[in-house]
């Protein structure tokens, strides 16, 4: 029994490390859901789909880097 | 590349003042910049040295894909952009004529009152330009 049960712990372990390690690399992948907002001149509010808003963030990070190294 | 002396009669040295006072006045901006329509830097508070083409051939990028997606979602072009990018803010304002008002801020500002800000600044700019009410945009 005790075996059983220091199994379905490791196993457990196993998951949780495994689920940490996949959404650590979803988060890591660019562009996430409301890093990219717009407001047309209808007044409507769009969030291009990923990979709009990852060609956005790609651009701006190059921006944003010169930015930094001249400040 | 110097900056475009085709902003309008004004020049771009009142330009760079105004674009100054929107960073005195919102202390987060890092960058500000006017984005002509065709696609040249009208002026910008860059500190001399910086690729100012390579700059400006980037914020023309930026806006031109975020005018492309207003039309795909039923507009003639955007308002404002706001860009969350690897450590800050890039945000766009658009103005009368195809212009853009760009700037540029540190991740933890507070993006909503320096977009305000660039709105309040819009018309003086336009103005500037000779894209706003009068103008020849």
């Amino acid at each position: 029994m005790r075996r059983i049960f220091g199994r379905l712990v490791l196993l457990g372990a196993a998951a949780g490390a495994f689920y940490a390690l996949l959404n650590y690399l979803r988060d890591s992948e660019g562009a996430k859901k409301g890093d990219v907002q717009m407001v047309l001149d209808t007044g409507a509010t769009v969030e291009p789909d990923p990979a709009e808003a990852q060609e956005f963030a790609d651009i701006a990070r190059k921006v944003l880097e010169i930015d930094r190294e001249n400040r | 590349m110097a900056e475009s002396g085709a902003a309008g009669a004004t020049g771009a040295g009142e330009l760079e003042g105004v674009l100054e006072n929107l960073r005195a006045l919102s202390g987060e901006v890092w960058t500000a910049a006017v984005l002509l329509k065709d696609g040249e830097l009208g002026a910008s508070t860059l500190p001399p040295g910086v690729d100012r083409e390579r700059y400006a051939a980037m914020l023309a990028a930026l806006a031109s894909i975020a005018r492309r997606l207003a039309r795909e979602n039923g507009g003639s072009s955007f308002s404002q952009v706001r860009i969350k990018g690897e450590g800050g803010h890039v945000l766009l304002v658009s103005l009368e004529g195809g212009g853009t008002l760009v700037a540029t801020t540190g991740p933890e500002a507070r993006v909503g009152l320096v977009l305000y800000d660039m709105r309040n600044v819009r018309k003086e700019i336009e103005k500037m330009t000779g894209s706003g009410e009068g103008g020849q945009g």
